[in-house]
């Protein structure tokens, strides 16, 4: 008795596992699947396809927001080239020997994760009030998302260099007189190639979709994508809406993919 | 002497940068915070976050809006993850790659999400026309639509958290529990559940600070509901109230921040 009781609780349970798991998928694959089918839509009200099918406002997008797109690119990529730079000889000299006792360290350690902890309008707000003058010319998205992303670039490469000993191997490259740009560029950098790419990956994904911090540093001149995307949804018809969230869906599913390959590429 | 010279340019580009854009902007922040609009100093920026309604009822909003979203992402995440972590099947790693992708998405984006779902020519309101003859459910942009978008990427996010932990947790626990002759529930209640607490309130912290702190999402959808990040927002681009803005922000940073430092006391006793 007591035992068909706690089995069926069991069954129970599961099945309600088994449906809330069902919703939450719909839920999600559901909205992303009608973005792609409505962006081809002429006119999208109780059908979808009643007035025909269109590329028209993938045109739209094209003509109006092609230079957004681009100028999105060129800021995630410089984000994730001067991330590359900074982060990994921020991690190389944090983690190696001599410094790793240092308070000096310990607090530029605390300083640098910050970001992370603050809500980007937070950011995003003291960013735009301390430099008006270098937002207008547009320089300051580029900066708030170096800001941004450095603690995952920096946090991918230290947990790398503290995995091994790299610490004794930098040692031994400089005993035998190598000097620190040498032992960086030559030893240590090659070496952990695969982590870093992994960090560059995840700094382009966080990049790309950041809204909250460029939001306050955007002109009409310069933005991004995701800012492109909201003037879209806030003034365009919802075709149009559908139609520039599929470019970026375009961009941003096979870097999740990616992202995922990398990551379990690491645990092996 | 040269040596550490020479070593210090490697961290010195980064504090020069994380000085100029990080530490001095925060500092600005602050002392706006404190300015008066006529100028002068005052303390009024913060103390109307309390006394004026308009400020208040935002505050509130956003808290209340916050918990909710956090007991729904700790019920929905702790149901998903037990389920993931017990049980195995051939899709299971596609199935965490697609809970796994709203976490990626901006905020624009989720909120867009909600508005194809439950605008006005969204999914849901046209099957229920095509089902019971009335429009129901277009609630994009109400306070239930910010809600589910906020369950759109917390909810997932939380489950994914949950799961590494329960993916960790010993099971000769539980089975110990077993042979001395607890009952399956009594296990999950005296055992698992307690041993898993402290990941349970760290996935709760992250889900209230992600949730006080996200802005895109309630921005697209937020036209009749206000919470502290879209009134700081408009406050600041609207009305140029500088001082009330940054006061805002200030009050959302720390609260994050505080909240970050109590997940990580967590984090490392969990470790210990």
């Amino acid at each position: 008795m007591d035992i068909r009781q706690t089995s069926q609780f069991d069954r129970i349970l599961r099945l309600f596992a088994i449906f809330l798991i069902i919703l939450m998928l719909l839920f999600i694959v559901v909205p992303l699947i009608f973005t792609v089918l409505g962006s081809f839509s002429v006119y999208w009200s109780k059908t979808l396809y009643s007035k025909g099918v269109t590329l028209k406002w993938y045109q739209y997008i094209w003509q109006y927001y092609r230079h957004t797109i681009l100028r999105t690119f060129a800021i995630t990529s410089a984000t994730v080239l001067i991330n590359v730079l900074l982060g990994s000889m921020a991690a190389y000299k944090m983690t190696m020997t001599a410094n790793r006792n240092s308070p000096w360290i310990k607090l530029a350690e605390e300083l640098y994760t910050l970001p992370m902890a603050i809500p980007g309008i937070a950011i995003g707000l003291s960013l735009a009030q301390a430099y008006p003058h270098l937002k207008q010319i547009g320089v300051m998205i580029l900066v708030g998302h170096v800001l941004y992303t450095f603690p995952i670039m920096l946090r991918t490469v230290t947990g790398a260099l503290r995995t091994k000993n790299y610490a004794a191997i930098d040692e031994c490259a400089a005993s035998l007189g190598a000097g620190p740009f040498y032992r960086f560029f030559k030893v240590i950098f090659p070496a952990i190639r695969v982590p870093v790419i992994s960090g560059a990956i995840n700094v382009f994904m966080l990049s790309l979709g950041e809204f909250n911090i460029t939001f306050f540093l955007y002109n009409p001149f310069v933005m991004t994508l995701p800012v492109g995307m909201y003037e879209a949804y806030a003034s365009l018809r919802i075709e149009a809406g559908s139609a520039f969230t599929a470019v970026f869906l375009l961009f941003a599913i096979p870097l999740t993919i990616l992202m995922n390959k990398f990551g379990k590429s690491q645990q092996v | 002497m040269k040596k550490k010279v020479l070593s210090a340019l490697f961290i010195f580009p980064s504090a020069v940068f994380f000085a100029v854009f990080f530490i001095l902007p925060l500092v600005l922040l602050g002392g706006k915070s404190f300015q008066a609009q006529e100028g002068g100093f005052t303390f009024s920026n913060y103390t109307e976050i309390i006394t004026n309604p308009y400020y208040f009822r935002a505050l509130s909003n956003s808290i209340v809006l916050s918990l909710l979203v956090t007991l729904a992402s700790l019920l929905i995440g702790g149901v998903l993850a037990f389920f993931l972590a017990r049980s195995h099947f051939r899709l299971k790693p596609l199935l965490i790659s697609i809970l796994s992708f709203p976490v990626s998405l901006p905020g624009v984006v989720v909120g867009f999400m909600i508005i194809i779902l439950f605008g006005n020519t969204g999914i849901i309101p046209n099957l229920m026309k095509a089902l019971t003859g009335e429009k129901l459910l277009a609630i994009a942009y109400t306070k239930v639509g910010v809600f589910l978008a906020y369950i759109y990427f917390i909810g997932p996010r939380t489950a994914i958290t949950l799961y590494g932990a329960l993916v960790d947790f010993d099971t000769k626990l539980e089975e110990a529990a077993r042979t001395i002759g607890a009952t399956e529930h009594q296990t999950l209640f005296r055992i698992v559940i307690p041993t898993l607490m402290p990941s349970f309130v760290s996935a709760g912290i992250l889900a209230f600070s992600t949730a006080t702190s996200a802005f895109g999402t309630a921005f697209t959808l937020a036209n009749q509901f206000d919470i502290i990040p879209i009134v700081m927002y408009n406050e600041y681009t609207m009305s140029f109230r500088i001082g009330k803005a940054s006061a805002m922000a200030i009050v959302i940073g720390l609260m994050c921040f505080l909240l970050s430092l109590a997940y990580r006391r967590i984090m490392e006793r969990r470790n210990l």
